[in-house]
């Protein structure tokens, strides 16, 4: 009797793990991202960071020493050139509401730790000056203000955007926006954000304070792109494309494209390029908004252009990596195994692909598509 | 297959009940409540099948069979079955409708967990299953998942002020209403060597406890589901028919089944 118990007892905890554990993260709900500087990609795979040389695929560290499942990573990492003693700082949200500033050299050191967010950070930070933007999906956006002495980094002050009523305070505010997916662009005083909530804010960051915010009328998922010209390019997930004017978010053009955006649009000579889920990359003209060509990979784009100096490399759902020339003329560079909806990562000479349920978990490419080194985590 | 006959049309039934009424607490609620209605005649039989096993198990040859061989548990076990067989009942006929039920369970509980699509795949993969010419899901997305003092997107905590941690309520009441409705129909048992009733105990005690860490550890609309799910099994089995109020008070339980020994041996 006592051997029969302890079976049922068995199968009760490996179905909880089971159930908790396949619904809880892991890879199968979500694709990491990558950041690379110096001699650093770093790159986010479910509950650990790993940091890899970019010369040949070496393990340089990984984050956390001991992985959880309830601390994953899905936002893009961000690295700083603000560290201690000439040391970079890699900033990365988790699950769990918990934002870190690690040592790019080793990372295992943290500089400073905030975890007032009560929700989830799938939008990567931004660092501006000494101010960290951090929109988390508990609808609010964080700005933490950095100071450095002798120690190392400290939280000076935090405050939020809409204002939380007690930042140390758990619990559902009903200042609470929806969540914020997108990750954050800012020009040095202004930062824009944009919410599921179908809007864009453009929030003071000295003040934490809205200059304006601008209805799309769909869910916004990807990043806006801010160029020279002070113009805010943004796709939904309604498949709409908008150019607004930074000074008062008014809507300078609008255009329909094929299927829903993931990503923001890449604007080189003039002309933007986006991809979308129809697996269409629609090249417009940025002043106007007008379509000038249409290319169909007839795969799913999620993932955002890289500008590679002649042509834009884009990566479709297949697996296949592709150029597109300004006049719109597509050419496969090359394909991973598996679903490729992470952005692609472009250091100057190296591409890197971070494909779902692929063989590995990171390739290194050269700007002609050729494998350079994978890494499996094996 | 599984996703096109059982998760999608689950996924855009939720999600049509939330364009109804805009919450998407009120429509899980709402959502189980249709399933539990529409899933209530495998319910019934399994009632029926649990009550006659525990009507079988009063029966005075039964509980002198349990007297009889108390000393060899093997014997025991071929004895009860033979009995069973006597009787043409299977003792595992009031199994049977949960395990029918089982896969519509583990198809609601995946819609579910994909219709919260609190990461990103999660929401590429829902916008995927919802049909466009039923339900809009620009329009829809996103979702209000704020319900009471939850979000259903993230496990449940209840924050208190003064309490720098926060209580499970929800899976604190899983973990009570999962015990309930499954002791209130477990036949009571005949005696100490009664094999099947003991692994009912076993089974009383790890279920909850199962229910209770996964409403603990994933999103907590899926834990409002298993509560209001409970609540309404605890609800038709009291319209159905017996159930054993008694059971939940374990000593009390033990005494009765003294008495009734007693009695039959006198």
């Amino acid at each position: 009797m006592k051997k029969k118990s302890i079976s049922i007892l068995l199968i009760f905890i490996l179905l909880a793990l089971a159930l908790s554990g396949c619904t809880n993260g892991k890879t199968s709900n979500s694709w990491g991202y990558a950041a690379v500087d110096g001699d650093n990609v770093v790159f986010t795979n479910a509950n650990s960071v790993i940091a890899l040389s970019t010369k040949n695929g070496s393990v340089r560290w990984t984050y956390p020493a001991k992985s959880s499942a309830s601390r994953l990573f899905f936002s893009a990492p961000a690295i700083s050139e603000q560290g201690m003693n000439g040391d970079e700082q890699v900033l990365i949200g988790d699950s769990a509401g918990k934002l870190v500033s690690l040592s790019n050299s080793d990372g295992s050191t943290e500089f400073w730790t905030f975890d007032s967010a009560q929700g989830k950070y799938i939008a990567s930070p931004l660092i501006v000056d000494n101010v960290v933007i951090a929109p988390n999906t508990d609808g609010f956006v964080y700005f933490i203000k950095l100071s450095e002495d002798k120690s190392g980094w400290t939280i000076d002050s935090a405050s939020s955007y809409p204002k939380r009523k007690d930042i140390e305070t758990r619990g559902l505010d009903t200042n609470a926006l929806d969540a914020f997916w997108a990750n954050p662009v800012s020009d040095g005083n202004t930062a824009y954000v944009a919410n599921m909530n179908h809007t864009v804010y453009a929030i003071d960051i000295a003040s934490a304070s809205e200059k304006w915010s601008q209805d799309l009328g769909g869910p916004l998922v990807a990043q806006p792109l801010l160029s020279e010209t002070g113009i805010l390019y943004v796709g939904t997930l309604n498949s709409q494309l908008y150019a607004l004017n930074t000074t008062d978010g008014s809507i300078v053009w609008k255009q329909t494209l094929t299927g829903g955006v993931w990503s923001e649009p890449v604007l080189k000579d003039g002309n933007l390029f986006i991809g979308d889920e129809s697996g269409k990359v629609t090249i417009l003209n940025a002043e106007t908004g007008s379509i000038i060509d249409t290319v169909d990979k007839e795969s799913s784009i999620l993932s955002r252009g890289i500008d590679l100096g002649d042509v834009i490399a884009f990566a479709n759902e297949a697996g296949d990596i592709f150029s597109i020339t300004t006049t719109g003329e597509s050419k496969i560079l090359g394909s991973v195994t598996g679903k490729i909806y992470s952005n692609l990562v472009y250091d100057g000479t190296q591409l890197y692909v971070m494909p779902t349920e692929g063989d590995a978990l990171i390739y290194a490419l050269d700007t002609e598509g050729n494998e350079l080194w994978p890494y499996s985590g094996k | 297959m599984w996703d096109s006959v059982i998760i999608t049309p689950f996924i855009n039934f939720l999600l049509w009940i939330y364009s109804l009424v805009g919450n998407l607490g009120v429509a899980i609620i709402l959502f189980t409540v249709v399933s539990r209605v529409l899933l209530y005649p495998l319910t019934v039989k399994q009632i029926k099948s649990s009550q006659a096993l525990q009507e079988l198990q009063k029966d005075k040859k039964f509980l002198e069979i349990q007297e009889k061989y108390k000393g060899d548990k093997e014997r025991l076990g071929q004895e009860q079955m033979k009995f069973y067989q006597e009787r043409k009942i299977s003792p595992f006929a009031s199994c049977l409708p949960t395990l029918i039920q089982f896969p519509i369970i583990i198809g609601l509980y995946q819609a579910m967990i994909q219709t919260v699509a609190s990461y990103p795949l999660d929401l590429l993969k829902l916008i995927r299953h919802i049909y466009p010419s039923f339900i809009k899901a620009s329009q829809l997305l996103p979702l209000n998942t704020k319900f009471l003092w939850m979000d259903m997107g993230t496990p449940e905590r209840l924050y208190i002020p003064g309490i720098a941690w926060g209580i499970p309520t929800l899976a604190i009441i899983v973990v009570i209403t999962t015990y309930i409705s499954t002791k209130i129909i477990s036949p009571p048992s005949s005696g100490a060597n009664d094999q099947s009733a003991m692994m009912g105990n076993m089974m009383n005690i790890y279920m909850p406890l199962l229910m209770g860490w996964l409403a603990w550890s994933l999103a907590s609309g899926l834990a409002l589901y298993f509560v209001t799910s409970n609540l309404l099994q605890i609800a038709q089995y009291a319209i159905s028919g017996k159930v054993y109020w008694n059971n939940l008070l374990p000593k009390k339980k033990v005494e009765d089944t003294k008495k009734n020994t007693k009695k039959t041996r006198g």
